[in-house]
């Protein structure tokens, strides 16, 4: 048997053995559990954040849901934008969404306080907007026609060619560069489909520049520019804006009177 | 000194003296504890060894509800325990070896049992089953509590007194009449 130094010596040789070892194994834990913690949250990060946010969308507007095409009537019933010939708006129903608006660097980053921002018109920007309120007005920014009634019995009485001065054509991009067109659906109610009109009102913009292009189709929506939250007012007010400028212009005033005002 | 807790308290605080108190208190019977399980005093003293290192290395660990002496006995059968568990063979030991245990175990009893009386009972010990032997150990030679010596046993009360009963009634038949006068 040891003596009382004997055993003291080994308790603390051996204590010191057990402290060192202890520490020893929270480091080696600390080394593998800290990256495997990074690892998933940048995966998690990287497979949750975009289903987020399809979803955020999806929920903004009730227009893609099975509720939402009801308050526009069955199929049958309904406008089907692609295939009645009669309700031709001035778009040819393609979709390009082939890069993200956000991959242009104009200096704009999603300002939504309606400031203007003098920013440079990307080069082959064009835009064009159909408004039905009274009969269906359009304007195609590429081709330049401005179309007061398509309901018309002659058109072409109500058509013009309308060539944007580079002022206007500026002041409408910073109106577009506040809306953020990204955000909102193809299909979209502003109103969010809890009240409709009669008549009722439909805005179809479509913004184009390089390889992007998106289009926002509002049909058959409630005839009001006032909307519940401050999104879907942006979305109404940027509309009722460059409507504004397009009927302000000495192209749209020599056009004559509409034949009706509801049908 | 309250079996040890407020030496222990002391070295807690930075006193290291405070520890010596304590192995010289409570080390060697630790050891004559642990040997009623292990009954290898090399063996048990290297277990009392662990046991006192884990005073050390788990500072925070004894949190004086119970005295010093009936933790480091809980401990210490504890880790008896888990070796016993882990010999799964019997070593035969060379005969000089065994002699040399045997007077380890001699010295042992010498060092913790002063009492001449109590050395009687020690080898009449031998001959009781486990638990009957380490109960009358923990309340006839460390003096503990009925209360201590369930904690020590992770039994009730009750068990321990049952335990001591059966004990006393075998060591009565093992040692006679002066058995009796012993206990």
């Amino acid at each position: 048997m040891m003596n009382f130094e004997e055993r003291k010596a080994e308790i603390l040789r051996r204590s010191n053995n057990r402290i060192i070892e202890r520490r020893k194994n929270r480091r080696r834990a600390l080394g593998v559990c800290i990256p495997l913690c990074l690892i998933l949250i940048a995966v998690s990060v990287k497979t949750v954040f975009p289903i987020v946010k399809d979803d955020l969308q999806k929920v903004e507007s009730p227009a893609d849901t099975d509720e939402s095409n009801s308050f526009y009537g069955n199929a049958e019933d309904g406008i089907s934008v692609n295939e009645n010939p009669d309700h031709n708006y001035g778009y040819d129903g393609v979709i390009k969404d082939n890069t993200d608006i956000s991959d242009y660097d104009y200096g704009y980053k999603g300002d939504q306080d309606g400031s203007e921002n003098k920013t440079d018109i990307p080069k082959n920007f064009s835009f064009s907007l159909t408004w039905n309120v009274n009969g269906c007005s359009s304007y195609n920014c590429e081709t330049g026609e401005l179309i007061k009634f398509k309901s018309a019995k002659e058109p072409m009485d109500y058509t013009a060619q309308l060539y944007l001065s580079d002022e206007q054509k500026l002041k409408i991009w910073n109106l577009l560069c506040t809306l953020n067109i990204d955000e909102y659906p193809r299909e979209y109610d502003p109103h969010g489909g809890t009240f409709g009109s009669d008549p009722s009102m439909t805005l179809i913009l479509t913004v184009k520049y390089g390889s992007y292009e998106k289009t926002v189709t509002a049909e058959n929506i409630a005839l009001s520019f006032n909307a519940e939250n401050a999104k879907r007012q942006k979305f109404l007010d940027v509309c009722k804006a460059i409507k504004d400028i397009l009927t302000s212009t000495d192209e749209w005033k020599s056009l004559p009177e509409y034949e009706y005002y509801f049908k | 000194m309250d079996n040890g807790a407020s030496s222990y308290r002391r070295f807690l605080d930075g006193d290291e003296s405070a520890f010596d108190e304590i192995m010289k208190e409570l080390f060697d019977k630790l050891v004559f504890f642990i040997d009623r399980y292990v009954k290898d005093v090399q063996v048990a003293e290297d277990i009392a060894i662990d046991v006192f290192s884990d005073l050390i290395v788990n500072k925070n660990k004894y949190n004086f509800k119970v005295e010093l002496k009936t933790y480091l006995f809980m401990l210490g059968r504890s880790r008896a325990l888990n070796y016993l568990k882990r010999k799964k063979i019997i070593n035969y030991v060379e005969l000089n070896e065994a002699e040399n245990a045997s007077s380890e175990y001699c010295e042992i009893e010498r060092i913790v049992l002063e009492d001449e009386r109590k050395r009687v009972v020690n080898n009449a010990l031998n001959l009781l089953s486990d638990d009957m032997r380490v109960a009358v150990h923990l309340i006839y030679f460390e003096e503990l509590s009925y209360e201590e010596a369930a904690k020590v046993m992770k039994k009730n009360k009750k068990q321990i007194d049952n335990l001591l009963y059966r004990a006393k009634k075998e060591l009565f038949v093992i040692l006679g009449k002066d058995g009796e006068r012993l206990l």
